[in-house]
């Protein structure tokens, strides 16, 4: 007998009801009727006191991370209208490319700030031109004003090459872009 | 019954609680909690009466990356308030945020309201005309760069009326900042450097163009 033939019978063979005798079988489910009906999810503590739960410990904890991701997501709705609607005014929709260059062959570290970055240090580091010289970065900007400076190891300075922004309320001037809006 | 909606409740505020504080977190961790309740309190007031809340957030990230005391941060982020508000009474409601925070530059750099009053309708509706905000920057910087407030004013209005546009602008405007890092008079770089401008803009028009 081959391996598939005899698989394919032992199969029908598992499938096949064991004959029982109609007695038992009718005996069988009178007990089952008769059974006092229990609450299909039912725990009962090792205290003793039986506690009925609506819901398994694990179906509840889903429904509560359900409901946490709920609450953050309505949190970002609730907070991010206000939030967008100042990040881009009356901005064109689309970036523009802005290359940024700094002469600074003596730094170690030169990264860019701005209000595009909320003035952080570590967002947008510079990489070294290839002759040892300047400090590049090109940066996708959405059109518009834009102020910004160099920190050139550990030390705010102001593009040299742009001009500078008025309010100048720390000392230490920054520089201003327009970045194009697609007119002519 | 009711406990479950408590508990539904307080998840759902749990989830909003925690975005909000993230929002307020932006604000540099090493400001004081007064001064972060402070600016914060700034900020909501200026975003109610639709005003740039963010320009307040970005002006105390600025003061902490420049070292600057709490002190000092609170005292630009309330100058920085109230020049905006000032700024929204000369432009109008319809003013952007790019144009109120430009505009509140160059109240800073002492620019009286009814110049910037005046630039802003001499730039008019034209499709073409540089944006306010451009406008008011240039007028901004040349007065912080000594340049008198008339002659700043006159030259930007006559080359608006002359059809100038964003390049032009930014180019009258580059050309004038490097004459004076250079060496040159604020007042006679301006002057020249407008007529440059003007005459450029003359070449051209169309024959017979007034």
């Amino acid at each position: 007998m081959r391996d598939d033939e005899l698989l394919t019978r032992s199969i029908e063979a598992w499938r096949t009801p064991v004959p029982v005798r109609v007695a038992w079988r009718a005996a069988l489910l009178r007990d089952i009727a008769a059974a006092p009906h229990l609450p299909r999810q039912t725990i009962v503590r090792d205290t003793g006191v039986r506690r009925v739960w609506m819901l398994r410990p694990a179906t509840a904890l889903t429904a509560a991370a359900l409901l946490l991701v709920a609450g953050l997501a309505l949190g970002a709705l609730l907070t991010r209208a206000p939030s967008d609607m100042v990040a881009v005014p009356n901005a064109t929709p689309g970036l523009t490319t802005v290359r940024f260059l700094i002469v600074a062959p003596a730094a170690r570290q030169v990264s860019l700030v701005g209000d595009f970055n909320r003035w952080d240090v570590n967002a947008h580091p510079m990489r070294r031109s290839h002759d040892g010289q300047s400090w590049l970065l090109e940066l996708p900007l959405e059109a518009g004003r834009h102020t910004y400076a160099f920190v050139v190891d550990g030390d705010v300075v102001r593009d040299p090459a742009a001009p500078s922004v008025v309010d100048d309320d720390f000392g230490v001037p920054n520089s201003i872009i327009f970045v194009a809006d697609g007119r002519t | 019954m009711s406990k479950r909606f408590v508990g539904i409740a307080v998840l759902l505020l749990t989830g909003v609680t925690t975005k909000v504080d993230a929002q307020r977190h932006e604000l540099p961790a090493r400001l004081k909690l007064a001064t972060r309740e402070a600016v914060t309190a700034l900020a909501d007031s200026l975003g109610a009466a639709g005003l740039p809340a963010r320009a307040v957030y970005d002006k105390a990230a600025e003061g902490a990356l420049k070292n600057a005391s709490d002190a000092q941060i609170l005292s630009a982020v309330r100058g920085l308030a109230r020049r905006l508000r000032d700024s929204r009474a000369v432009l109008g409601a319809d003013a952007s945020d790019e144009a109120l925070l430009a505009a509140s530059s160059a109240l800073y750099a002492g620019v009286p309201p009814a110049v910037i009053r005046r630039a802003a309708d001499a730039r008019g509706d034209k499709a073409t005309a540089p944006s306010l905000a451009l406008t008011l920057t240039v007028l901004g910087s040349l007065v912080s760069r000594q340049v008198p407030v008339e002659l700043a004013a006159g030259s930007i209005e006559a080359l608006l009326k002359r059809g100038a546009r964003d390049f032009d602008l930014q180019q009258f405007h580059t050309s004038i900042e490097g004459d004076i890092q250079g060496g040159g008079s604020p007042s006679e770089a301006t002057a020249a450097r407008t007529q440059n401008i003007l005459n450029a803009l003359n070449s051209r028009r169309p024959p017979g163009e007034g």
